[in-house]
């Protein structure tokens, strides 16, 4: 439950605070219950304000395309494709974590939240949002810490106050008029499994043309699909 | 002719050593593919349970048996972030892991909704009938 509540909150944090096309390299380690480490890399193109496409180089050949409610992950190598249509819009946690950093307070406020608290601890300064009437029940507040005018941490809270995620952020670096993070780390607390997951972002180049294979990905024909929808 | 004896031997060794050497490499792909195909249906199984029970407790409590039905039938939805980087195999069974336990647990606390939902309209029933029993009583 927690989890679909914290994919929840975080699909509503403003995406489209980033107006210009993105592509990002990226480099992706996830730590669960399971032995080991899972290592991904890659590219990601951003096209506002719903278009996402991922080309996976590591550890397999595999490109996804995230549009709203439709999810496509196409094997060139193997000429294999899923395709899953939801009933509700996909969500990427890592890369809205990493791209809601254009708004600082995240667009918490246009989504309802009300700042409770503020306070300053030594060079970073503690915001706290409590959520409005509708989800107040679901989820708990969202605490947000700032040094230097960036974020350096959000952490989310369940209805009962306690720790349900936190994501840092650090690396700054300036990409056009904006500022990004090329590191963002999160813990999330899932029931009796914990998962720790950082990103590394590389290369970033906003408002650039995308190439057309991106902009207009089709799966090749003779591909064998697999149509699921849920 | 001691040359040549010696390039049959190599030859002939080599030979054996691919005889054994195919069938174990395949039956090893065979087998990461396997084992790529269950690790992703017990990840689907694992992450399908945590889907929210409360939300079909609720639609089970309303609906009764029709509930039941629709917490069977739909599927819940996958969080695509797992099935980055993932093979074909994984990625196959990780979906139908997710979805058929999914669904299961759906149907499962949609039945404890429609269970509570029935016990307490046999309270109610009975709360009825004690209190027309009562006024006739009079």
């Amino acid at each position: 439950m927690a989890s679909i509540v914290l994919c929840l909150v975080l699909s509503q944090i403003l995406i489209a605070e980033i107006k210009d096309n993105l592509i990002v390299n990226f480099s992706r380690l996830l730590t669960n219950k399971k032995p080991g480490v899972d290592s991904v890399k890659g590219t990601i193109f951003y096209q506002p304000p719903n278009d996402i496409l991922i080309y996976v180089t590591e550890p397999v050949n595999q490109h996804l395309k995230f549009n709203d409610k439709t999810l496509v992950i196409y094997y060139p190598d193997e000429k294999k494709a899923f395709r899953i249509q939801a009933r509700v819009p996909f969500v990427l946690p890592f890369f809205q974590a990493f791209i809601s950093l254009t708004n600082k307070n995240l667009g918490l406020a246009e989504m309802g939240y009300t700042l409770s608290q503020s306070e300053k601890r030594g060079d970073t300064l503690i915001t706290r949002w409590v959520p409005p009437a509708r989800i107040k029940k679901a989820v708990g507040p969202i605490i947000i810490g700032m040094v230097n005018d960036q974020v350096g941490f959000m952490e989310m809270q369940n209805s009962k106050g306690r720790t349900i995620g936190r994501v840092s952020y650090s690396d700054y670096s300036k990409i056009g008029n904006i500022m990004l993070p090329m590191r963002v780390s999160a813990v999330r607390y899932l029931g009796k499994d914990t998962t720790y997951e950082t990103v590394y972002y590389s290369n970033p180049r906003l408002n650039v043309k995308l190439p057309d294979e991106v902009v207009n990905f089709q799966i090749p024909k003779g591909t064998e699909i697999k149509e699921v929808s849920w | 002719m001691k040359r040549y004896n010696n390039a049959n031997k190599a030859i002939c060794l080599v030979l054996a050593l691919l005889l054994v050497a195919v069938p174990v490499m395949a039956e090893q792909a065979e087998k990461a593919d396997i084992t790529d195909y269950m690790q992703g249906k017990m990840d689907g199984q694992r992450d399908g349970k945590s889907s929210s029970e409360i939300l079909w407790l609720a639609v089970g409590f309303l609906l009764g048996p029709v509930g039941i039905l629709i917490g069977y039938l739909v599927p819940p939805t996958v969080p695509a972030d797992r099935l980055i980087g993932k093979s074909t195999e994984y990625v196959q069974g990780y979906t139908e892991g997710y979805q058929n336990k999914g669904k299961q647990q759906n149907a499962i606390w949609a039945a404890g909704g429609c269970l509570l939902s029935a016990v307490g309209w046999c309270v109610y029933y009975f709360l009825v009938i004690a209190a027309a029993a009562a006024q006739t009583s009079y």
